[in-house]
């Protein structure tokens, strides 16, 4: 059971990399307001069509790189570069995108069906998704980030505080969510297209 | 001839192979089915993961013809689709599908991080009259409603080889096709 393991430093888990310290409990409520304090948008992803609820509900505040939250990008840089290091060794640009605040509401049924990160026509290709949780794992019911391979379905752990960090080729989802509210931080590492 | 065109998650080359080379192919590939056919079982030996029959195809005088064929083929798709660092092909791998054995291979993927040359572009290419078998399809994955390929004889279907893809269970009939993997350094 993944979500037992307990790791002080990032371990590869199935599709996934782990890192359940990657944060201070201090970082974390740091973020938490943060992202709270942003005008929540209705997530609007490119090309939002007819039917888009069916894909996906949640809200969404996007993190700019602002002089009062530069320490959460430097973190997140050193942390990418360290994952990267140790396990994708993949050509980066760095976080070329803005972070991702997101919420996904019970009331709401919030949620976001099987889908890839990489592979869309953006500029600066997303290479490697991270995920972290920022929510207490009995705060809310359903809402699991799960990853597909091969023909097995792999749920991360919930912790508050845990970073989950995969190729973005990877086929993942987020369940619906029942009851509660769920809060993760979403990135992602750009760079020249995989060679 | 058409051209290879995209098709969401996968390239698909209809007329890729002519007639001929694919009968070439195919007379090729059932010697060897008839000689030493593998039954390719699934986990823990159990066939429900996968079930096909199979035989590899090494490079010799008699084969060259078709890994100067296929490797031509590789080199356009990636020069003009992935442009993936590419070291060779892996031998290709003959597979039959047989409806009285129910033949499939469920969801799956080809890469693999721990091998040293880990394959990184995966083609299938079709080898039966699509009139010749029932189901057999190839899907793939990349949101919440799978992709189909095209069935007709002589197509290449090419995609990466970390998009999750399967061969649906066979109903009636042979499917018949060639796959083959492209090898190189790890993605970077």
């Amino acid at each position: 059971m993944l979500s037992s393991l307990s790791t002080t430093s990032p371990a590869p888990a199935g599709e996934c990399v782990l890192w359940e310290d990657a944060f201070s409990a201090a970082e974390l409520a740091a973020i938490e307001k943060y992202g709270d304090s942003l005008a929540r948008q209705k997530a609007d992803l490119s090309g939002r069509r007819a039917g888009y609820d069916d894909i996906r509900i949640t809200d969404v505040a996007w993190i700019e790189r602002a002089p009062q939250i530069a320490w959460l990008y430097q973190r997140l840089e050193n942390i990418v570069l360290r994952l990267n290091a140790e396990f994708f060794r993949y050509e980066l640009f760095g976080l070329a995108e803005n972070l991702q605040y997101t919420i996904y509401h019970g009331a709401e049924g919030g949620h976001f069906d099987w889908h890839k990160d990489h592979g869309n026509v953006q500029e600066e290709p997303r290479k490697i998704s991270l995920s972290l949780q920022l929510s207490q794992g009995d705060a809310y019911q359903g809402c699991d980030l799960q990853l597909q391979s091969a023909g097995h379905i792999q749920t991360a752990p919930r912790s508050r505080g845990t970073l989950i960090a995969f190729p973005s080729y990877v086929l993942h989802r987020v369940t619906p969510i029942r009851t509660g509210a769920r809060k993760s931080l979403v990135m992602w590492a750009a760079g020249p297209e995989f060679r | 001839m058409n051209g290879p065109l995209v098709q969401g998650p996968f390239v698909a080359w209809e007329g890729a192979l002519t007639g001929a080379e694919v009968d070439a192919i195919t007379a090729y590939g059932d010697r060897l089915i008839h000689q030493k056919a593998e039954i390719a079982a699934g986990r823990e030996g159990i066939d429900d993961v996968r079930i096909t029959r199979l035989a590899w195809i090494e490079p010799n005088a008699d084969t060259t013809v078709f890994y100067d064929r296929i490797a031509q083929i590789v080199q356009q798709l990636n020069q003009r689709f992935y442009r993936f660092a590419l070291t060779g092909l892996e031998n290709l791998q003959y597979t039959v599908y047989h409806g009285p054995e129910g033949g499939h291979y469920d969801w799956h993927i080809d890469y693999g991080r721990q091998s040293a040359r880990p394959r990184k572009i995966s083609l299938s290419i079709q080898l039966s009259d699509q009139a010749d078998y029932d189901g057999c399809e190839l899907h793939f994955q990349v949101d919440s409603k799978p992709a189909i390929a095209p069935r007709t004889r002589g197509t290449v279907i090419a995609f990466p080889a970390f998009f999750l893809h399967r061969v649906t269970p066979i109903r009636t009939g042979v499917r018949k096709s060639l796959v083959v993997w492209a090898t190189g350094p790890e993605f970077r």
